[in-house]
């Protein structure tokens, strides 16, 4: 049991080194990048382990959860390795498309490159919250309305299972016109993107509130705007939730799709811009960069729910 | 009728009617639709504990909705402290059977909804929220969200939550249906206690005869569909509230009795035995 522990906790380092062995001492079929940031990033990641051993030396807690995450550590690193033996040292993939973890990582090791990727990811970062936030806010007041109000869902509902379905991006030549500035029709697009899964669900979670609960808010002396914002807000935060997330998948990809058209920063733009020059190791980087920032953005959006949604917990889970 | 030197009833219906109209799906018992209530007349006097009993389906429910106006009549005319109602007013506490507390609020904050809605911290009754939490025996769990309760904690909260506005008229809707027997008889004598207390009217539908007759100072029967008042029952205020009283046991036969589920020839001497008369 103990040995098994043991064994367990240093995976990650047995998994680094082995990754660095390959890297060092496995003959190449195409010649290694000179660059020394994926070596780096190896000896960075065990340094990281050991710090969060030593750490976890006085927290059972740490101690627990070490334990549980050594495998996936040390899964990621021997699926990197692998990366590099089927690219690098066996010469199975067609380059320049695939290029080896080193080349790809040698991205981050050139200080131009990974200030341009910090500027794209910034820009990015303003397309995406200035129509995310403008689309899932209006599509919340749509939501409410249509869901509260017969009249509105009488005369809304057609409208929206019309043009619902149309993906967003249909709508780039139609925005192109209507904005001055690429930003603004990108933006427009990606609001678009996120306003219509935020109505429905918003709408179907007002809908679907307990008449009993509005019933009881009556009797205690709510009147209509307060049942809607004491009462009925509250009861449909869960799918208003779900519908959040739905909104900001569909403006990641608008996102993407919009910077790889039209508008000059970012990292889609980034992306198009390194495939121009067939540097698709730069690609690659720019997808890592983006699954970072994506997921950071989505966990960020979960820890805001599991906050707002805690006398949800234990009813509903998901 | 009413002397103008007396008070008003707290509660007073006047040849009330419903009607539920024909809806797909739900079987009416003719073309025009159901008659769930007719001829409805009853006079409540204020501080007055009034249960109403009678077999499922009879109205009695829709009766109290009518008279906390969530439901309009279709006829007739019912006023509460001498005012007509025409909507919902918070004179008038509302318990159902379910709790309905609000999930996303802690019990702290379901017992001052009531006052929040109304001016928050002016309200005069902001400040009895804590007293009524720790008066229906939450004090320990004021912080507590609903689904952390057990049934008859809920109840008890929402019980406080109508309490809390001090409404004169607490009309009460099976409110401790779902519970236990312990804790329906622990709740029974909370109840007692609360609305002496704050001499609210009380009006209590339930199907539970001892629980009538252990509350009440009067017993409304209903008849079957189409509800009407079929009997009434004053209870002296000599009476014992002792479940095995025999004034209590009596009394409990005589309503059975009209509603035909009394006791046959068969089964009596043996069950008034076990009642003790």
């Amino acid at each position: 049991m103990r040995v098994k522990s043991v064994l367990n906790a240093s995976a990650p380092l047995l998994a680094a080194g082995g990754a660095y062995a390959i890297h060092r001492y496995w003959p190449d079929k195409i010649p290694l990048s000179a660059s020394q940031t994926f070596p780096g990033l190896l000896g960075a990641v065990a340094l990281v382990w050991l710090a969060y051993l030593a750490a976890s030396w006085w927290s059972a807690r740490l101690r627990q959860r070490a334990g549980e995450v050594a495998p996936l550590w040390a899964a990621a690193l021997a699926g990197i390795s692998l990366w590099q033996v089927v690219t690098g040292k066996m010469g199975l993939l067609p380059m320049p498309f695939f290029p080896g973890p080193d080349r790809v990582f040698s991205v981050f090791g050139v200080s131009s490159e990974v200030s341009m990727l910090a500027i794209g990811t910034l820009h990015s970062l303003r397309l995406l919250a200035t129509g995310f936030i403008c689309g899932s806010g209006a599509g919340f007041l749509l939501g409410v309305w249509i869901g509260w109000s017969k009249r509105a869902n009488f005369w809304g509902m057609p409208v929206l299972k019309f043009f619902g379905p149309v993906p967003a991006t249909a709508w780039i030549p139609l925005a192109l016109v209507l904005f001055p500035t690429t930003f603004g029709a990108s933006a427009f697009i990606i609001g678009l993107a996120s306003l219509f899964p935020m109505i429905v669900l918003t709408s179907s979670g007002i809908a679907g509130v307990r008449h009993s609960h509005l019933e009881v808010a009556r009797t205690l002396g709510a009147d209509q705007w307060q049942l809607i914002r004491h009462v009925a807000i509250p009861s449909a935060l869960p799918s208003i939730f779900v519908g959040l997330f739905m909104a900001l998948s569909a403006s990641f990809l608008t996102l993407i799709v919009a910077e790889m058209i039209g508008v000059k920063a970012g990292l889609g733009f980034y992306i198009t811009w390194a495939q121009n020059f067939a540097e698709y190791y730069k690609v690659f980087a720019a997808l890592l960069v983006m699954g970072v920032f994506f997921s950071g953005l989505m966990s960020a959006l979960f820890a805001v729910r599991s906050r707002v949604l805690r006398w949800q917990q234990g009813v509903i889970k998901w | 009728m009413v002397d103008a030197a007396q008070q008003p009833p707290a509660v007073h219906a006047e040849q009330v009617r419903k009607v539920f109209p024909p809806a797909e799906g739900v079987i009416a018992d003719s073309a025009a639709g159901t008659v769930a209530l007719d001829g409805i007349n009853l006079t409540v006097q204020p501080g007055e504990f009034v249960s109403l009993v009678g077999p499922s389906g009879c109205g009695k429910s829709t009766l109290l909705r009518i008279i906390a106006g969530l439901t309009d009549a279709s006829a007739g005319r019912v006023s509460v402290n001498g005012v007509t109602v025409s909507g919902v007013d918070t004179n008038i506490g509302f318990v159902f059977q379910d709790p309905n507390l609000f999930p996303w609020l802690t019990v702290r904050q379901n017992v001052a909804f009531g006052p929040n809605m109304r001016g928050g911290r002016r309200n005069p009754h902001a400040g009895d929220v804590d007293d009524l939490i720790a008066r229906v025996g939450l004090g320990a769990f004021a912080d507590a969200l609903p689904q952390h309760l057990s049934g008859g904690m809920a109840q008890r909260a929402a019980l406080a939550r109508a309490l809390v506005n001090r409404p004169p008229v607490l009309l009460l809707d099976e409110p401790l249906g779902a519970l236990d027997a312990f804790t329906r008889m622990a709740m029974q004598d909370e109840l007692r206690n609360l609305t002496r207390r704050y001499n609210t009217t009380t009006l209590l539908v339930t199907h539970d005869i001892d629980e009538a007759l252990y509350l009440s100072d009067r017993v409304i029967i209903f008849s079957p569909r189409p509800g009407r008042i079929q009997e009434e029952m004053v209870i002296g205020s000599g009476f014992t509230r002792a479940r095995n009283a025999p004034g209590f046991v009596e009394r409990r036969l005589r309503i059975l009795e009209t509603l035909h589920f009394a006791p046959t020839e068969a089964d009596l001497p043996e069950s008034v035995g076990n009642w003790k008369i």
